[in-house]
């Protein structure tokens, strides 16, 4: 009895240090972007996140496998948002990179504990915009993962908001939105929705993107996505499980392409629904009647 | 003469054929040898300096003109082509500079301006990095995973998105290699087009530390993997580039260290803690050069004499090799932020608040 005991609770040690594998770098953390969340033409290809602590650390165990830090004299001083970083090789294959740090870490590539000191949360050159921003890489996998999939979740007490909806005529012409108009001619339209994930950090009102979305027209599932990981191919990022481009799904800040819905005379239930990184959800039914052009 | 006299009168005539014969077989030897091995006297290497100026009384603007652009530690300037100071400014973040071309990142408005002298050639809105590679000019996306080409119009030539880290570029005439995070190192052509995608192995972590690439686009130079990181040479053989060299090298650092070519692409190196190593890629000999610190400029000459900088902190040393290792001439003095380059004839190499201008002389 005591063998079994001792089984099961070796066996919830195991599940509770794999569901938690991984630590914030900071312990308030505030997520300022979230992942794949399109800003004019760029893409969020992990989280930008917002902290007051002055040390950020290892989230687990690993291998120091690169460090930079803005320097003009440095061999590849490569500019970018991202400031100082370090990136960690752990057991699993993924790969965490910690960013806008200045890095303190030793000189030769070491192996680091789960909550040692990566680096210090400083502008590397004063007046510096210090942006933190958080990736997971997938080694063996070859993608970038949502890093809210593997760290701990974070809490919210607000849900996601579908801002609008709109229908465009696949042969061209104005946009509609469902929340003005409930009268569409029959045939094919472009679905367009427009949500986001309200947050407040400092004092100032963001949007965020939301995690996935979900359509429904008469009963009859038409689209549905989660941003669970991206891939490059042929030089663009794909939405993993789909296929289709980032860009061709999220073709504007905010807004996702659900592709091509078919309007039947009469009256047509679509129903949407979204769901922001902490799970929380919000959906939205319109009653469409189809007319004949 | 009298030598042999005084020889001849006091030794016996077997003693003296014997010794007929040694002094023959000596005559013919250095008669062969200077005939047959002619060698040049050889001529010595010297940096002759030109002239010094303090970058503290250059100005803070001034016209370009005929002169060229340099980044140094937070400053950039200008230089006549005969070395002269033109300007001396703190720089803005996020600078890149080629020659006469400039341009900057302004992160409080997110555009990004491209120069020619003081001519503003385009600006354009969006989170985009410049970086001047040879006048060619990449915009680095936001998150180093992503990387344009633009002409000097504002107008991208090409643009790709990379699935992991860009760690490292490097430009010739018309391709870009491009290093990462996940190990991978790509080769574009002009258009843009993926004419390489290659993960060295051999490491327990796949990285690519630096990439070079010659100005024939015939070599490729890589630094990749950690336990162990390992030096590799591409080289192009029809359509595609093949590893022709590759070697382990004693070094864990977990950045990108020095590497490159030197001489017309005929030498290549890379450093390591300790040494800089040189690679003869005609022959694939091998030389190390023992040195301390960081190596912080290099060049080579057309008679194979190598000038270096190295130091750490505010500590260079000015170093003359030669291609076999020997140091024919070293020179501490005080700087923390240096360039050294080849400018035609001249040899500049600017230490923090000075200009030194000079010349190789070959006497």
């Amino acid at each position: 009895m005591s063998l079994v005991r001792g089984t099961l609770g070796i066996l919830f040690l195991f599940a509770a240090t794999a569901v938690f594998a991984y630590d914030w770098p900071a312990p308030d953390i505030a997520v300022r972007k979230t992942f794949a969340q399109r800003s004019g033409t760029n893409f969020e290809p992990g989280l930008e996140f917002d902290t007051d602590s002055g040390q950020l650390t290892v989230p687990e165990k690993g291998q120091v496998i690169f460090v930079f830090s803005p320097h003009t004299g440095s061999p590849q001083n490569l500019p970018s948002s991202l400031g100082g970083f370090v990136a960690l090789a752990h057991e699993d294959n993924l790969r965490t990179v910690v960013c806008g740090v200045v890095p303190q870490v030793p000189d030769e590539s070491t192996g680091l504990a789960r909550g040692e000191l990566l680096g210090t949360n400083v502008p590397a050159n004063p007046g510096d915009l210090t942006r933190h921003q958080l990736f997971v890489f997938d080694q063996q996998l070859h993608e970038v993962v949502n890093p809210l999939l593997v760290f701990p979740p974070l809490s919210s007490n607000r849900s996601p908001v579908i801002l609008d909806v709109r229908v465009v005529p696949v042969t061209g012409g104005d946009s509609e939105s469902l929340f003005a108009h409930s009268h569409c001619a029959v045939g094919y339209w472009n679905l367009y929705v427009d949500a986001v994930d309200p947050a407040r950090i400092g004092g100032a009102d963001i949007s965020r993107g939301v995690y996935s979305v979900s359509a429904f027209l008469n009963g009859q599932q038409v689209f549905r996505m989660e941003l669970t990981s991206l891939q490059d191919k042929e030089g663009q990022w794909i939405i993993k499980g789909s296929g289709q481009p980032l860009a061709s799904v999220l073709d504007a800040d905010h807004e996702w392409y659900l592709g091509r819905v078919f309007f039947n005379q009469g009256t047509n239930f679509l129903e949407l629904s979204i769901k922001n990184f902490q799970g929380k959800e919000s959906g939205r039914t319109f009653r469409v009647m189809g007319d004949r052009p | 003469m009298l030598f042999t006299m005084a020889f001849l009168s006091e030794h016996s005539s077997r003693e003296r054929s014997g010794s007929f014969i040694w002094i023959f077989l000596g005559v013919l030897f250095v008669f062969v040898y200077l005939f047959l091995f002619p060698r040049g006297l050889g001529k010595d290497s010297f940096l002759v300096p030109v002239a010094a100026y303090p970058l503290a009384n250059a100005p803070a603007d001034a016209p370009v003109g005929q002169g060229f652009l340099y980044l140094v530690g937070d400053k950039e300037g200008a230089l006549s082509p005969e070395g002269v100071p033109l300007f001396y400014r703190t720089t803005l973040a996020q600078t890149s500079v080629s020659d006469r071309y400039s341009a900057w990142f302004d992160p409080t408005a997110d555009i990004t301006y491209v120069q020619d002298g003081h001519s503003l050639l385009f600006h354009k809105s969006g989170k985009a990095y410049p970086f001047w590679i040879h006048n060619r000019l990449y915009f680095i996306g936001d998150q180093r995973m992503g990387l344009t080409e633009m002409d000097l119009k504002g107008n991208p030539l090409w643009s790709t998105q990379l699935g992991s880290l860009m760690t490292s570029l490097a430009s010739g005439p018309h391709l870009t290699a491009v290093g990462t995070l996940g190990g991978r190192v790509h080769i574009f052509g002009s258009s843009g087009k993926s004419m390489l995608s290659f993960a060295p192995g051999g490491s327990r972590f796949q990285v690519i530390y630096n990439v070079a690439i010659s100005q024939d686009e015939k070599k490729v130079l890589l630094i990749s993997g950690l336990d162990p990181k390992r030096f590799l040479v591409l080289e192009k053989g029809g359509g595609d580039f093949r590893p022709v060299f590759h070697q382990e090298i004693k070094d864990t650092r977990p950045y990108p260290t020095p590497l490159g070519f030197l001489q017309d692409d005929a030498w290549a190196y890379y450093t390591t803690p300790r040494n800089l190593t040189l690679l003869n890629l005609q022959n694939d000999h091998q030389t190390l050069i023992p040195f301390q610190g960081e190596l912080r400029g290099i060049t080579m000459d057309s008679s194979s004499r190598i000038t270096a900088v190295t130091g750490y902190d505010s500590s260079s040393l000015l170093h003359i090799w030669s291609t076999h290792g020997s140091s024919l001439l070293y020179a501490p003095f005080q700087a923390k932020d240096v360039l050294l380059f080849q400018r035609g004839q001249l040899l500049i190499l600017i230490a923090d608040q000075t200009v030194l201008v000079m010349k190789r002389s070959l006497e």
